[in-house]
């Protein structure tokens, strides 16, 4: 399942969002966040998938620092 | 030299900026703050807790050693009376392993709180750290380096900025922060860092400035004796954290 998800998770931060406002860049890219923080079942992730996951997370948090820095 | 001395304490901490002495004066502890990048928090808190290092990957059991010897010199861990580690994690780096839900969190958050110390900047000094660290972070991405496909700045590149105004070595395994074999001159990225940090930060000519070392890398300089880069703008974290600092050195004593 986890393994699914973090296919999933790989080919959102792919999809083409340039159509988007800002902001909503910087909600798409925290829901991934969110997702990542609060929804993953915590029985199912393997230390691997956790760290791919952590690698998942940092990908969308550099994606916001650079639009907070852009919209400033 | 910076030092921290506290009232009706006989010892003084010295931030270590100079070879090793020696013979150490009595009472006098040489303390080294480190930056640990997000994944070597979490392979150090890993093997805390019960990674058999013999049974690791080969290739990365270098790696692994250096984790668990840096691990046994943190002042924090009690293992060794002379540990002289003070291991840290940037802003930057507590943000990303916030919150996060997974058994294997649970690890990391408990290793975090016991043995790291959060360089948490003062409210009053949080422009003056954020606005340096963003002209770091443009600087790196001018001369190309920690970007993502887009040609984005990453949060590798924020992870840098943040350790280098401290002027505190970041530890990480990532090719993508620290030299990396199969780059045409693997020690340029890391001179054109220096010179950025060195720039930006106003460092004098005399000064040694902090950059990007993989683990074993770092355990080198140390076992060296040459000197290293002395920490600077520590007053600006928060009273606290500050406190937590002495804390952590006067308690290795």
């Amino acid at each position: 399942m986890t393994l699914y998800i973090i296919k999933e998770l790989t080919e959102r931060l792919k999809e083409d969002i340039s159509t988007l406002s800002n902001q909503e860049k910087i909600n798409f890219f925290e829901q991934i966040i969110d997702l990542i923080d609060e929804e993953i079942d915590e029985e199912t992730v393997s230390f691997e998938e956790f760290k791919q996951l952590i690698e998942i997370k940092r990908h969308a948090m550099g994606k916001i620092y650079n639009l907070k820095r852009e919209e400033e | 030299m910076i030092r921290f001395s506290k009232p009706n304490k006989k010892t003084t901490v010295i931030f270590k900026n100079t070879s090793i002495p020696k013979t150490k004066q009595k009472g006098q502890k040489h303390i080294i703050l480190v930056a640990l990048d997000t994944c070597v928090v979490i392979d150090m808190a890993y093997i805390y807790h019960n990674l058999d290092i013999n049974r690791v990957n080969p290739k990365k059991k270098s790696y692994y050693f250096a984790l668990k010897k840096m691990l046994d010199r943190n002042v924090l861990s009690k293992k060794r009376k002379d540990a002289d580690l003070c291991l840290c994690i940037t802003p930057e780096v507590e943000m990303e392993l916030k919150k996060f839900k997974s058994k294997y969190y649970g690890k990391v958050k408990n290793f975090v709180e016991r043995f790291l110390v959060c360089l948490e900047i003062d409210a009053e000094k949080e422009n003056h750290f954020v606005s340096t660290v963003n002209t770091l972070v443009d600087k790196y991405c001018e001369k190309g380096y920690f970007l993502d496909c887009d040609g984005n700045s990453t949060v590798d590149a924020i992870n840098v900025g943040q350790a280098s105004y401290f002027n505190i070595y970041i530890i990480s395994n990532d090719h993508h922060i620290c030299t990396y074999r199969k780059d045409d001159d693997p020690e340029l990225k890391i001179q054109e860092i220096r010179k950025i940090n060195e720039r930006t930060l106003k460092h004098s000519y005399r000064e040694i400035v902090a950059v990007p070392k993989r683990p074993e890398q770092f355990l080198t300089l140390l076992n060296s004796g040459r000197r290293l880069a002395r920490p600077i703008n520590l007053e600006n974290l928060r009273y606290l954290k500050h406190e937590k600092i002495l804390n952590v050195c006067n308690f290795a004593k």
